[in-house]
């Protein structure tokens, strides 16, 4: 645990803030207001990835990204889609699009995306996720245990990763990622 | 002084200034602790183990087992650090230790003069009456006796980190063969990390003086170097110790900060590595091995391989006249190197009859005089004044104050072996070499038996690019560059039978040739017990320099081979690690990730006092002003539920939506009663097995509509309960259509209870009508909206036993929801109560949890049975019908109550019958859950008891032998209240 944290509460988020050393190779994270669905496909996941086409997606059973911003399906497991939009009322868009080939379940009220990024991110995610991450291209995702926290990532694009995770661990994976980039910085922007 | 003028790779312009009890020296950059006391003729520098007798440094690095300080003071205080890999810094502060009153005059030195009482196994044989005294007395004093350094009693105040590597070959060791290994690896292209534990890339390269290529050593290393940091697929660490190897990784230690004297701001001090390797090449080089002979642990003994080290490397010269002692041709090469750098070598004492015309010309061109054929057999003085040979039948006393003495060479194959591989005995090398090895292991060099300097660069280079092909990539071992060998000739010798005074084997444990022949006379002939018999090798040192001589003496007095004998097996960590490293982030409070409820920060304004329920963080109760113990705060909220209304948040439990046509006949198969009849709008409560029929959890599910339902779980067991689900739906199950997803995140769930909680959940509620006892009867289940369109699902539930709600909203609406009922039942005088509050009231209405569902009791055990479904298969169902399971006499879930109402019930007592002894025999039962109630007015407990509920009525006793009570109790029914369940009707 690193000395700045101690005085800090577990029970709140940490505040806004830069946090660590303060240098120009710190690493910028903030956190992105999106709303949150899994999609689960039945028995025919092929069925599932004809009606995505159908919405101009490519879409992936497997570890990686689809889609968008505006609503980016990422790969959880087979025919598992963590899907993700910037814009409301996703859950029935999903259930229209999808039903009854595959089902909908909101998440949107339990999940929190974060974006990292900086020079140094490569060794603070080292830090945190037993993964080769220099092996991932953009939009490759997986889901993983980073400081005992389940979470999704994904490789945004070249210099940015995003990372869901449940909110009620929210506070405690901003400490284990202040505390893994303590020694280049971390600019929190909240 | 015994720094030699010139020579050397440390940096005179730089002075490190130091203490060593106290005192101050001078050393150089490039010292460490050890190189820079011998520098300045400090020869005391320990006090060993038991004997607590006078001991120097004897090795050169990872092995040493005399050079053990305190290093630091305070917090960061650390006991048991080897002088010898202690890099020397600006204010260092070291502190011998095991001693009394100072390290010069211990008094406890006089266990020396007992030694021949304080043998192998000296504390069983003796200790052993009366029984009570070895925990009250005997133990306590020989730890005080008998032990090492004092950790720092203060927290450490220094940052740990674990981080993860991945490469497609790590390279262990940058010695010739490592750095050959790499540069081959590296130029392919392959990811290569190259590991030293040393503070400087070169191994033995820093501390020899074979020419490579006609120039330095240190030239091959600073030109290799400059390559492997210009190829960018290439990692360089240095001061890393690859420590172990597992499944699927190598663990190394980083020391990032240890060689400060505190370490940068926002640094770690440590970080543990995880290591991903495709490939890997062993060139972790061989260490020198110690003789047996009287007083070959005084002052001033060093192996000849760390003399050579101090001697090139450090430039000094670790005595003013000094004598070599071995069996073998590169002890010469010590001498040599000595005595070209100044230094004074008195005799070299080889104890083979003949040696190498070319090395008895070297010694004699140096003028040296050299004994063949020779035994040293004592020594004297507190640190070394003399030696004792003997030769040809004469003996002669030789006074000298520095012994290098050397049996060969151990290849390190510590991490060969942490797969299971058996190190194989190689009688040309008088040596284990590598066995069977981890997958993809490759070792090279020394390590792998092969001492010449040209066979370690050919080996690192062939196993580098071997280990860079097998990997993927095309690569070929670059050409070896010139060099010549020196001479490696041995002739096995381990120990001088005829020797004069205690001949140590293992240094650190203070273990003697004696103590092994004394092992091997009352049968502890085998390896694994010799170690346990004599503590050999069990030192933080972990036998680096005593298993082989140990093994010999072992062997001889058994009259097999060593091969015959065997060698007991290396396991992780080959050097000691700091517990801080394995920690990491994780310690104080963020020894686990800390989850919180949706509500947590409503229930920090409120008061509330917090435990941790799992990894949340739950509001146990809230005391208000006047209250003066948890008790009365619990008690409070209890009746505040019971008579009027409370409000808990029980977001914790597992929620799992499960969607699809298939969703009822699943349950089925999960659940042990029927759930495919259950009407839309209701729920039921489940208890679902494991294969083995054994309870894994319970819950109520309810279905919201056709094909959509929603489960809830305990708080412990809802990832188990759902990862269940998803094994079940994947692999027993593929051909049923369930959707099934942990919402346990996406629904905040706050509980209202009492006899008032359904005019109070109608302020809320935008349709009031749906919450009407018509509408939501018990066990009724609603989707409707809150605040004004907050979209919620509300279950007609209850733990506490009273007219109960559950409110369901999205997790981020949760603390809203909170508020309101707060603001609007302070008309109600709302009461937020805490899980202490929900767990008397569980007890009193005899409701199981974790406690009874503890992985040990069957349905029919915790009075489930009857709801076990006849008519359907369900996971587990087989298995409850084990004869086991369904003995009559099976351990069933009843209520326990004192006969004196004033007596409190704890949970774990055993229940036993009256009048008998508190024996296992006798054991009937045990208490699980116990609590003193404000709704009845006295103790009351749940647990379970041989014969189960036919036993009702009966006077037992609650026999607690921890707390040492006895207490007679009546075997009741578990519901204590309300067991008609009225009022959850209400």
């Amino acid at each position: 645990m690193a000395d700045f944290l101690a005085a800090l509460p577990l029970g709140k988020p940490l505040p806004a803030g830069l946090y660590g050393a303060q240098n120009f190779e710190r690493v910028a994270l903030c956190r992105l207001p999106v709303d949150a669905c899994a999609l689960v496909a039945g028995r025919d996941v092929a069925a599932v990835i004809e009606k995505a086409k159908v919405l101009g997606v490519d879409l992936c059973d497997g570890p990686r990204r689809s889609g968008g911003d505006d609503c980016a399906l990422i790969g959880t497991g087979p025919g598992r889609w963590l899907v993700l939009s910037s814009a409301s009322g996703l859950a029935a868009r999903l259930e229209a699009a999808f039903a009854p080939e595959a089902s909908t379940f909101e998440q949107g009220g339990g999940l929190v995306v974060l974006e990292a990024s900086g020079p140094t991110l490569p060794a603070v995610l080292a830090k945190l996720v037993p993964l080769d991450l220099a092996t991932f291209a953009d939009d490759d995702a997986a889901t993983v245990t980073a400081a005992h926290i389940n979470l999704t990532l994904w490789r945004h694009d070249a210099t940015h990763w995003r990372f869901a995770l449940g909110r009620s661990y929210f506070a405690a994976f901003l400490r284990a990622f202040a505390c893994a980039a303590a020694e280049y910085g971390l600019d929190w922007a909240g | 002084m015994s720094r030699l003028d010139k020579g050397g790779l440390i940096d005179r312009a730089q002075t490190r200034r130091f203490t060593f009890d106290g005192e101050y020296f001078e050393g150089f950059q490039g010292d460490t602790l050890a190189s820079a006391l011998l520098a300045n003729n400090v020869k005391l520098v320990g006090r060993s183990f038991k004997y607590h007798r006078p001991r120097g440094i004897v090795g050169g690095a990872t092995e040493e087992p005399n050079g053990l300080v305190e290093l630091r003071s305070g917090a960061r205080r650390e006991p048991n650090t080897r002088m010898t890999t202690t890099e020397l810094y600006d204010g260092l502060e070291a502190f011998s230790q095991n001693r009394w009153p100072s390290l010069d005059f211990d008094v406890l030195a006089i266990n020396g003069l007992l030694s021949p009482f304080f043998g192998a196994a000296f504390y069983y044989k003796t200790f052993m009456w009366p029984k009570a005294a070895w925990e009250k007395f005997y133990e306590p004093a020989i730890r005080r006796a008998a032990g090492l350094g004092r950790a720092a009693l203060e927290a450490d105040p220094d940052a740990y980190e674990k981080s993860n590597a991945f490469c497609d070959v790590l390279v262990i060791g940058s010695g010739p063969a490592g750095l050959s290994a790499a540069l081959a690896a590296g130029r392919s292209g392959a990811r290569v990390i190259l590991a030293e534990e040393d503070f400087e890339f070169g191994g033995r390269l820093l501390s020899e003086r074979t020419p490579i290529n006609d120039a330095a050593p240190t030239e091959f290393v600073a030109k290799t170097l400059a390559e492997l940091r210009a190829l960018p697929n290439v990692r360089l660490m240095r001061r890393t110790s690859v420590v172990a190897i597992y499944d699927d990784c190598y663990a190394a230690v980083e020391r990032v900060g240890d060689h400060l004297r505190t370490p940068e701001k926002y640094k770690p001090r440590q970080i543990l590595w995880r290591i991903a390797a495709k490939r890997a090449v062993l060139a972790a080089g061989a260490l020198d091995r110690p003789i047996v002979f009287g007083g070959n642990d005084r002052p001033g003994v060093m192996l000849a391989a760390p003399v050579q080290s101090y001697v090139n490397r450090f430039a000094v010269a670790p005595a003013q006249r000094m004598a070599v002692f071995a069996n073998n041709d590169a002890a010469w090469t010590t001498a040599f190197d000595a005595h070209d750098s100044g230094a004074e070598i008195a005799m070299l004492i080889d104890t083979r009859d003949a040696v190498a015309p070319a090395l008895a010309e070297a010694a004699q061109k140096r003028n040296l005089r050299v004994i063949l054929g020779g035994e040293v057999f004592a020594t004297k003085g507190k640190c070394l004044e003399s030696i004792e040979i003997r030769a040809n039948g004469h003996t002669e006393r030789l006074a000298v104050d520095g012994l290098a003495m050397s049996s060969g060479f151990s290849p390190n194959v510590a991490l060969t072996c942490h797969h299971g591989g058996k190190p194989v005995w190689d009688e040309s090398l008088a040596a284990f070499v590598p066995g069977k090895c981890p997958p993809g292991l490759h070792v090279a060099g020394a390590a792998a038996g092969a001492y010449a300097l040209s066979d370690c660069l050919a080996q690192g280079a062939a196993k580098g690019a071997l280990a860079a092909t097998e990997a993927g990539f095309q690569a070929t071992a670059p050409d070896t560059p010139k060099t010549h060998d020196t001479p490696r000739a041995l002739k096995t010798f381990w120990h001088v039978e005829a020797s004069k005074g205690m001949a140590f084997v293992d240094f650190q444990n203070d273990v003697c040739a004696k103590d092994i022949v004394l092992a091997h006379q009352e049968g502890f002939v085998s390896v694994e017990h010799l170690k346990r018999y004599t503590t050999m090798g069990m030192a933080t040192d972990q036998g680096k320099l005593s298993n082989v001589p140990g093994l010999a003496i072992m062997a001889k007095q058994r009259g097999k081979t060593i091969a015959e004998t065997g060698t007991t097996m290396f396991r992780p960590p080959w050097s000691p690690v700091t517990l801080g490293a394995f920690a990491g982030h994780h310690r104080g409070k963020d020894f686990r990730p800390a989850r919180l409820t949706p509500t947590h920060a409503l229930a920090e304004e409120l008061g509330a006092v917090f435990t941790e329920a799992g990894p949340w963080l739950r509001a146990a109760y809230f005391p208000r002003q006047g209250e003066t113990d948890w008790k009365q705060s619990v008690d409070r909220e209890v009746r505040a539920v019971r008579e009027n209304v409370g409000v808990i948040d029980v977001s914790t439990f597992g929620k799992i939506e499960l969607q699809g046509p298939d969703v009822g006949k699943f349950l089925d198969r999960i659940y042990i009663n029927t759930f495919s009849t259950l009407p839309v709008g209701k729920a039921r409560y489940g208890v679902m097995l494991r294969e083995d029929g054994f309870v894994m959890d319970d819950g109520t599910t309810a279905r919201l509509s056709e094909d959509r339902w929603i489960m809830t779980t305990t708080t412990a067991n809802a990832a188990k309960v759902s990862q269940h689900l998803d094994f079940c739906l994947q692999v027993l199950w593929p051909d049923l259509d369930v959707r099934a997803v942990s919402v346990s995140e996406q629904w905040g769930q706050i509980a209202v209870a009492g006899p008032r909680s359904r005019g109070l959940i109608a302020q809320i509620v935008d349709d009031p009508a749906a919450i009407s006892n018509d509408s939501l009867p018990y066990m009724g289940a609603v989707e409707t909206s809150v605040l004004g369109g907050v979209k919620a699902r509300i279950f007609r539930l209850s733990f506490s036993g009273e007219l109960g709600f559950e409110i369901a909203v999205p997790a981020h609406e949760a603390e809203q929801l909170a508020r309101k009922l707060l603001e609007t039942g302070a008309e109600w005088d709302v009461t937020f109560y805490g899980l202490e509050a929900l767990a008397v009231m569980r007890i009193e209405k005899g409701h199981v949890s974790g406690p009874e569902l503890n992985g040990q009791t069957s349905a029919a055990d915790l009075g489930f049975g009857r709801m076990a479904s006849t008519k359907k298969d369900y996971i587990g169902a087989v298995m409850a019908r084990r004869p086991a399971l369904t003995d009559p006499e099976r351990m069933g879930f009843v209520g326990f109550k004192p006969v004196n109402p004033k007596e409190v019930l704890r949970a774990g007592a055993h229940v036993l019958a009256q009048g008998a002894a508190a024996t296992t025999a006798n054991d009937l039962g045990y208490l699980t859950s116990a609590t003193v109630s404000p709704t009845l007015g006295g103790a009351i407990a749940l647990g379970f008891i041989k014969g189960g509920a036919a036993r009702i009525g009966e006077i037992v006793r609650a026999w607690d032998g921890v707390r040492g009570t006895d207490i007679p109790v009546e075997i009741c029914a578990p519901a204590f209240y309300d067991p008609k369940g009225e009022r959850l009707h209400g």
